[in-house]
């Protein structure tokens, strides 16, 4: 058990550098990266302290505790998903926007000149 | 003649048109259209569309990055919008729609007072106009569910043919479908009140090149457009309450 927290509990640290790294970069937006901070903070905290799946899993009614933890894993992977596809879709628009004030511009600088 | 619809202004969108641009203004300008009123929208196309379009010396719009038919239509729209025109017809790079049908739904526009007058290839049996027995029935399944969510039947809500008044051109300068824009769009105005028509109008089939609807693209159309009319219809109910 023990080894299998030592695992963990280094990918976990591993990967709240990497986001770290990459937030101090700028190649990742503070804004949107909230959730992956919060979910690699968890993730080091469930390692550390895997009863707290044990007892938590139990208490809900989950049969074996790795089945509660796929199932959180997946249920934040499709939350990030579907932000991403929400801010996705926002940066789509502001460049349609964008290109269309770009071509109406154009046109309006010929007619001055 | 044309002088009396100064006031109309024909929304050109052209991705990859090169070939059919020149007859196609050639055909408006002999109409009696003048160069002010036309304004070619290039959806940043591959061929040299831009420069044909320039030397034509109508109105031409360059957008930097393709956006798509809708997007395209939409620049049009808002260049009507900011430069005063109380009508905007949307008329296909391709060439499917001739001058003489377009001058005809202007003037059946302005006398029945539409927001919205689409020119349908099958009202009247009129239909010269050839399509793939799989198009119809995709058309029909449009139709039909627009039927159930807005009470309303459009023989041809596909049709790019249509003449925007002025009221429904701010709406759409604002929000405009991305691809496949016009049944959404015209079942859209129907459930908020705005006034639209179908009247028959002949088409042409394309001057050069083939359609930009491919196999995948039409189920990709079937599945899309059908849920965007079911959802706008919905979330507006909601809204209206």
């Amino acid at each position: 058990m023990w080894k299998l927290q030592i695992l963990f509990s280094f990918i976990s640290i591993v990967s709240l550098v990497f986001v770290v790294r990459l937030i101090r970069r700028g190649d990742l937006d503070l804004r949107y990266s909230l959730l992956w901070l919060m979910s690699t903070v968890v993730m080091l905290i469930l390692s550390i302290f895997p009863q707290i799946i044990e007892q938590g899993s139990k208490w809900i009614g989950f049969q074996i505790a790795s089945n509660a933890l796929l199932s959180l894993a997946l249920v934040t992977l499709v939350l990030i998903t579907l932000a991403q596809s929400v801010s996705l879709n926002r940066a789509k628009e502001d460049i349609r926007r964008l290109a269309q004030s770009l071509a109406l511009l154009g046109d309006s600088v010929k007619k001055e000149e | 003649m044309a002088l009396m619809h100064i006031d109309v202004c024909l929304v050109i969108p052209a991705y990859n048109e090169e070939k059919n641009l020149p007859e196609l203004i050639e055909e408006l300008l002999n109409a009696g259209f003048s160069r002010a009123q036309i304004v070619i929208i290039d959806d940043a196309s591959k061929d040299s569309t831009l420069k044909v379009a320039r030397k034509l010396q109508v109105q031409v719009l360059h957008l930097p990055i393709n956006l798509g038919i809708g997007g395209a239509v939409q620049t049009g729209f808002q260049y009507a919008v900011k430069r005063g025109f109380r009508y905007a017809v949307q008329v296909d790079g391709d060439g499917q729609h001739p001058s003489a049908e377009v001058l005809r739904l202007i003037q059946i526009a302005k006398s029945k007072q539409t927001d919205l007058l689409i020119g349908s290839r099958f009202i009247d049996g009129k239909t010269e106009f050839r399509s793939t027995l799989i198009r119809r029935i995709g058309k029909a399944f449009l139709s039909m569910v627009g039927l159930l969510v807005t009470h309303r039947r459009l023989t041809d809500p596909t049709s790019g043919l249509r003449v925007v008044g002025e009221r429904l051109l701010l709406q759409f300068s604002k929000f405009y479908p991305c691809d496949y824009p016009e049944p959404e769009s015209a079942f859209w105005a129907i459930s908020n009140g705005f006034k639209v028509e179908e009247v028959a109008a002949i088409m042409r089939p394309r001057l050069h090149g083939t359609s930009s609807i491919g196999i995948f693209q039409s189920a990709y159309y079937m599945i899309k457009v059908p849920f965007a009319i079911l959802i706008r219809n919905l979330s507006l109910r909601q809204g209206s309450s």
